[in-house]
Formats: C-alpha cells, sequence, structure tokens
C-alpha cells in the first residue's frame, strides 16, 4: 500500500506526452439514496483536457460550429432533462461545474481539488484493461475506485480524478454512488466548455450554501403555494446526498 | 337486585348495537394505496400516494395524501402529508 500525494500538476506534465488521442468513455451511472437512479456519463479526454457529462437517459449534448466559427453547446432533450457537466482544463488548473438545483443551472469555476488516494496492491482486468485499486474519501464518501495506467491520463467521471491513470470505475462504500465504465471509442471533435444559456456564475461559497440550503428553499416553496383546504406536514430528509462540504474548501 | 341485573344486561347490549352500526358506518381504507401517481415536474421527480380515506355512509370524511420529492439524482427532498377534510376532490389535483 502505498499513498500517493503527488501535485496533479506534476502528474499531468509527466503523461501528457503519452496522451494524444481524444477518447470518448460511456459510463454507467447509479446513485441510490433513497429512489435508484440510472444515468448515463459521458467523459471526453484529451491530453489536457476533461469533460464530463451526467445525461438523463432522453438527454444529449454536442457542439455545434456557428457561422462566426464559433463553437455552441447544443442540448436536446427528448422530454424534460438536464445535464450537470464537470470541465476541467488540467493546463490552465480549473475546474469549471455546471450544475442543476432546483431548475436552476449555475456555473462555478475554480482550481483543481485534491483527493488523497491510496494506491492499493489489489489488481483486476476490466475489459481488456490491466486496473489497480484504489481508495480515496471525497466530501463525506469513501471511494474504491479502479483506474488503469495503460490510459496514462488523470481523469475520471465525475469529479473523481487524479491517479496515474484513467478511472475506469468507481463505488463509494455504501453502494449508493456507482460510475461503470461501459465502452470506450476515440473522437475527433474538440473538447471545450459552453455553459448553457441562461447559467448564473456564483461562487464556490454561494453554491455550498445553495446545496446545503435547497432541500429547506424547495420545502417553504411548496409550503406557499398549498391551498387553504389541505393542512400539511412536511419532514425535510437529513439524507447527505451525492456530496457533503465541510470547511477544509475542498 | 334481578332487575338491576337485567337493567344493566339491556342497556349493555342497546351500546353495543348502536356502537356496532356506527363502526358499520365508517370504514377506514388504512395503508392502502388508492391512488398512485409519478411524475418528473422540471427538475423534480414527484411520488403521489393517497394513503387513506376515512368514509362515513359512503361520504369521504377525511383523505389524506404522501407526497415524497426527490431532486435529479434521486435525493429524497422531503416527504410531506397533506390532509384534507370533506372530499379527496383537492388531494388529487394535487397529483
Amino acid at each position: 500500500m502505498k499513498k500517493i500525494k503527488t501535485s496533479i500538476l506534476f502528474i499531468f506534465i509527466f503523461f501528457s506526452a503519452f496522451s494524444q488521442t481524444k477518447l470518448e468513455i460511456h459510463y454507467n451511472v447509479y446513485f441510490n439514496f433513497g429512489l435508484p437512479i440510472e444515468k448515463l456519463g459521458v467523459l471526453k479526454i484529451t491530453e489536457n483536457k476533461s469533460l464530463f457529462e451526467i445525461q438523463t437517459k432522453n438527454a444529449n449534448s454536442s457542439l455545434k460550429l456557428n457561422e462566426n466559427g464559433e463553437y455552441t453547446k447544443v442540448v436536446s432533450f427528448t422530454e424534460k432533462g438536464f445535464i450537470d457537466s464537470y470541465f476541467i482544463d488540467f493546463e490552465k488548473q480549473i475546474f469549471v461545474l455546471e450544475e442543476n438545483i432546483l431548475g436552476e443551472t449555475y456555473v462555478v469555476t475554480r482550481g483543481l481539488h485534491n483527493i488523497d488516494w491510496i494506491v492499493m496492491e489489489k489488481t483486476k482486468k476490466i475489459g481488456s484493461f490491466d486496473c489497480q485499486l484504489a481508495t480515496g474519501e471525497f466530501r463525506g464518501r469513501i471511494y474504491n475506485v479502479w483506474f488503469t495506467t495503460k490510459i496514462p491520463i488523470i481523469s475520471g467521471p465525475w469529479k473523481l480524478y487524479g491517479l496515474p491513470g484513467l478511472i475506469l470505475e468507481a463505488t463509494d462504500s455504501l453502494n449508493q454512488v456507482q460510475f461503470v465504465m461501459e465502452s470506450i471509442k476515440t473522437i475527433d471533435d474538440p473538447i471545450n466548455f459552453k455553459s448553457l444559456k441562461g447559467s448564473k456564475e456564483i461562487t464556490f461559497e454561494e453554491y455550498v450554501y445553495k446545496k446545503e440550503n435547497y432541500k429547506k428553499e424547495f420545502s417553504k416553496k411548496v409550503d406557499s403555494k398549498l391551498p387553504r383546504e389541505i393542512r400539511g406536514e412536511s419532514v425535510i430528509s437529513k439524507s447527505k446526498g451525492l456530496e457533503v462540504f465541510d470547511n477544509t474548501n475542498n | 337486585m334481578k332487575n338491576t341485573f337485567l337493567t344493566f344486561v339491556l342497556l349493555l347490549t342497546v351500546s353495543f348495537a348502536f356502537a356496532t352500526n356506527e363502526l358499520e358506518n365508517i370504514s377506514t381504507l388504512s395503508n392502502y394505496s388508492l391512488e398512485k401517481n409519478d411524475k418528473t415536474d422540471g427538475n423534480i421527480i414527484v411520488k403521489t400516494e393517497i394513503l387513506d380515506k376515512i368514509l362515513k355512509d359512503n361520504k369521504v370524511l377525511e383523505c389524506s395524501m404522501v407526497i415524497n420529492y426527490y431532486d435529479v439524482h434521486g435525493d429524497l427532498i422531503s416527504t410531506r402529508h397533506y390532509y384534507t377534510s370533506g372530499s379527496c376532490e383537492s388531494l388529487l389535483a394535487m397529483m
């Protein structure tokens, strides 16, 4: 067992020379915090950028070239749907997230966060890739992830990255969060982050406040719309959901 | 003494008969799912269930409903219980 605390920038510089291909990896995303939900996760990676999108099964996004020669993000839905995006520029050391919180889409830009991964001896094969187990704590959950050095890119699904190879599988210790690679292919499209029209830019502190308080805010909103003849009682869920923010600002 | 005892038995029988009659008229469909509805309202997943109806002479005295609201990741936001007297109409309209 070997603890790694290597700087992300160092790993990026070391491995970028080996990874010139653009890849698109599809993950099956599974959340179970009360209501089991399956989603599609699409990770696009180049040597210095990655974009991960969690899509509802009825939504997809693409970049389209407009008349001015600029790329525009286009999201199409067959029904009501949403997409959460996580973009990393390893060269500029920035992490951009775009998430939907109660119908509003917010964009947050900040530096890269660190996960102190512990690489274990255990190995297994996922598809044709030899993978190694690593474990790390991130925002209230302990993740066991399988990464492969055959694809020496420090990326992974959602906000999980920082190992010397692509993360192909990640499961939290409570089995409530799971990302499992389904397919991998090479692509030609550029990887750029374009926020959706109407997205609001907020600071990380504002984002944390919204994430911590949206359940209360939602309940207030529902109460205010209640017809007079109906009496209501509510219990706000104490479930920690996907992530818990602490004071470490990570 | 015998008369007192007979009167007591008679009163007991009459009270029991009235009570039984009342109970026959009031029925409650406890824990019986009468209506269910799952929908996605914007970015909220709403699971609604009419839980209970208290009836008297086939008329609804009280109706109760539970709604579970989940966010886009399936995380429970809140569980809300609603009650109305008179009918279930206004609750059904919320579904």
